[in-house]
Order: structure tokens, then sequence, then C-alpha cells
């Protein structure tokens, strides 16, 4: 299994890259009022609008302050998201079973890569928002 | 004289341009059209699905499998088509046990708009009975508000989907649309539904509201005035103008999207939609656009005000306003 990883406020998170569609640079975003915390704005890709997530925000980080530098473009179903992120790390090959759950919580997986953590972030997680 | 023939050569390279555009957007249209009969598998299989489920024996027909429709609204219509299905198996047909039950779809399309007619020979219910009871001429959904049509569909036993078919209702305001019930006691039900072929292409009106440009569909807007060729004046602790001996809400649309701004509104938007008037306050107008309606991401499903968003020429994304459900909450 292959895994893109992320850096956000120096951290490392990770999201199977059979999830990513594409990876853009940072462009404007359409602010949109009355809206979820948590949604930035909208982006337009290839002819598609897409909404913004502000990925520091559903992982719980309150620091909302960030400078997103690129937007991970992700398909959920049959819709599409962006994760704004600090920067975009690496593509990890890893083992399915390195894959550790802490606190018997599903939705929050860690994987172990040199010593490294990584939160990964999964589908179930990804389809909440 | 220079002038003049100047004139002349930027009218027709300007004329020329507009031909190029129209041809443009018929040929996008074309392609995108799709035949109707690509739904007929699915709807035999739920009409069969609706059989076992109620115990009762159905007959589809469907007419007018070759007319041809935007790919966008094939699953729309697919989605109608499919409650509709469900209620009349539910409703019409085992309140009134027939030999032979009949369902007759039949689509055709003009060019500029799209109909479909969807009658069952079930029970139906007393028409000139029911137009009176709701006071109406006819049974034109149009032309109801909210609760008269919840109780029209009370009284005709439409039970199952009622939120369904006032959402499609609400849709078809925006597009311009039609939707009528006919039906005759013990005889035969039908609905008529019109949907407009060139809604995906509408003209819009830019306007800015703070540092956001929004997009107000032209259809909606009755007339653009000068804030200060008019007095507004308080009642009620509500703001109202006066224009043709009307009076007329007035609402700040940067209020109503919790958008900070310093700028003093320059203008008033008079909008119409259902017979009701508001007078919306903007900033200042920008110009004047043809657009492509994008829908809401269901993340933003619970956003009334906004009805979808359009890609501008320059890359940058517009929301558009969705005007009927701003005048239904104000």
């Amino acid at each position: 299994m292959q895994i893109l990883t992320f850096l956000l406020n120096d951290e490392l998170f990770a999201i199977d890259i059979t999830l990513v569609d594409t990876i853009e640079n940072k462009m404007p975003i359409t602010p949109v009022p009355n809206c979820k915390k948590y949604v930035i704005g909208l982006i337009s890709n290839r002819g598609s609008v897409i909404p913004v997530i502000n990925t520091s925000l559903i992982l719980n980080d309150n620091n909302a302050n960030n400078i997103f530098e690129k937007f991970i473009i992700i398909n959920l179903g049959n819709e599409k998201l962006a994760l704004a992120v600090n920067e975009i790390d690496d593509v990890l090959e890893i083992e399915e079973k390195t894959i550790e759950n802490i606190n018997n919580d599903e939705d929050f997986s860690i994987v172990n890569v040199n010593s490294n953590v990584i939160t990964l972030l999964t589908y179930k997680q990804l389809k909440k928002i | 004289m220079k002038n003049e023939v100047s004139d002349n050569i930027h009218g027709k390279i300007l004329d020329q341009e507009l031909r190029i555009i129209s041809e443009i957007q018929a040929s996008i249209k074309k392609v995108r059209l799709i035949k109707i009969k690509t739904i007929t598998n699915s709807l035999n299989d739920l009409v069969s699905k609706c059989c076992t489920k109620y115990n009762n024996k159905v007959d589809l027909f469907f007419e007018g499998q070759e007319t041809e429709v935007e790919d966008s609204l094939i699953i729309y219509i697919h989605n109608i088509l499919d409650y509709l299905i469900n209620d009349i198996c539910e409703n019409e047909f085992i309140a009134f046990k027939n030999e032979v039950n009949l369902i007759k779809i039949s689509t055709h399309s003009d060019g500029k708009n799209f109909t479909t007619v969807i009658e069952s020979n079930g029970k139906g219910f007393d028409y000139k009975d029911t137009c009176e009871k709701l006071n109406k001429e006819n049974l034109d959904l149009m032309s109801f508000d909210e609760d008269e049509m919840k109780k029209f569909l009370s009284t005709i036993n439409f039970a199952s989907n009622i939120e369904k078919l006032l959402k499609l209702r609400s849709d078809l305001i925006y597009l311009g649309g039609n939707m009528k019930f006919e039906s005759e006691v013990n005889e035969f039900r039908r609905l008529t539904i019109v949907i407009p072929l060139s809604s995906s292409i509408m003209q819009g009106l830019l306007v800015k509201i703070g540092d956001q440009i929004f997009a107000i569909p032209l259809d909606f807007i009755e007339t653009i005035i000068n804030k200060n060729t008019v007095k507004t004046k308080k009642s009620n602790k509500t703001e109202v103008i006066i224009y043709m001996d009307h009076i007329i809400q007035l609402v700040k649309v940067s209020e109503l999207l919790n958008i900070e701004t310093d700028l003093e509104p320059s203008c008033i938007l008079i909008v119409k939609a259902n017979n009701k008037r508001v007078a919306l306050l903007v900033d200042s107008l920008l110009d004047q656009t043809d657009m492509v309606i994008k829908p809401k991401h269901s993340i933003m499903m619970d956003i009334n005000e906004i009805k979808g968003a359009t890609i501008l020429g320059d890359g940058l994304v517009t929301l558009v306003l969705d005007i009927p459900s701003i005048l239904k909450e104000i």
C-alpha cells in the first residue's frame, strides 16, 4: 500500500494514495458565507468546483492560522474535496499490517515508518466531513 | 466621418463574435445530449420491484424514448420518475383495485422545454372539488405557496414523498419550469412536468458585497435603482422603500450572509419570486455575464442562501444567490 505524506504544523500526516486525485499549488479561494467552519472556500479545478477543507481543523488541531501552500484533491465517492496542507512530503510504500489503531479507535490509525510516527487519514474519517 | 467608419467595423466584428459564441454554445449543448431511453431498464426494474412489494401487477408504458436531454438532467429526471412511480404503486393502485394497472410515461422535447407526463389509471381525485377546496382555478402548482402545496398533497393522498416534490417545485421555480396535476376520480391521475432545457446557461448579474463577488440570475431581477434616488423609511424596526406605490422590504445582503463591509451600499436591486418582492441592498454592480450554474457540493447543502457556484472567465469561482429561498426566509 502506498501513502502520500504531508506536513501540517510540522507534524506528518498521510493519506492512502488511491484516494488522491491530484495535487495543486495554492490558488485563489472563494470564501463561502454561513458555511461550516472547516470549509475555507471553493476553488475551480478542471471545470469543477471543489470545496477546500482546513485540514488542521478536522484533525482537532486548533491552530487554524496556517499558511496553506498545497491542495490535495481527493475523491470521496462521487464528489471531490481539496485538503489544504502546508507542504507535500513524500510517497511511501508501507505494509498494511504495520497500520495500528490507537485506543481501539478504528478511525484513528497510525503507521510507524523508520521510527517516524505518521497519522493516517482513513476513508471513513474523511467521509465524515 | 472616420469615427463612423471605425464604429461600423467594430459593430461588424462584434456581431461576428456574438454569432460564434452562440454557435459554440449550441454545439456544446448538442454534445451533452443523451437519449432518455437509457433510463428505461432501470424504471422497468423499479416497477417490478414495486409490484412485488405491494403485491399487484403494473404495466409500464414509456413513450418518446428517443427524446434527447442534457446528461446532467437525466439522473434528475430519473429520480423524479422513481419516487412518482413509487407513490403511484403505493397509493393509487392499492386503494383502487384495478384489473390492469397502467403507468404511462411520455416525454418530448421541443428544443426549449423538456416535458414529461406521468399518468396512472388508479384512484385519482376529484379535480373540481380539490380546486374549490383550495380556492384555485387550476392545479398549476407553480402558483401555490408552500402551505397550499402541503395541503393539496395531503388531500390527494400523496403522502410518501412530499419533501421531494416540494424540492422539485422549488427547483422548477428557479429554472422557470412548470408542473401541474390533472385527474378524474377512478379514471386517471396525470402529472405534467416541464423543465426548460436552456437552464444550464443563464444570464447573471455580478454584484459586489464587501470584498466578495456574487451572481444573481437576471430572471429574478425586476429593476435596479440608485440608492440615493429613493428614501428609506423605518417601520417596526425593518427598513422599507416605496417604489411605484409598492412598499418593499429592504434587506442588506451583507447582513444576510454575515459579510463585513466598510463600504456604503450604493445600489438597490428589486428582486421578485413567487409574487413576492424584496429590495436587496448591495455595495456595487460589476457586470452582466453568461454563466453555467454548477450544483452545490454536499458539504454546503445546509446553506439555503446559495444555489450553486459558477466559474467565470477569470477562472475564479463565484457563488450564485438563491433568490427564491432568500425571499422565503425573510
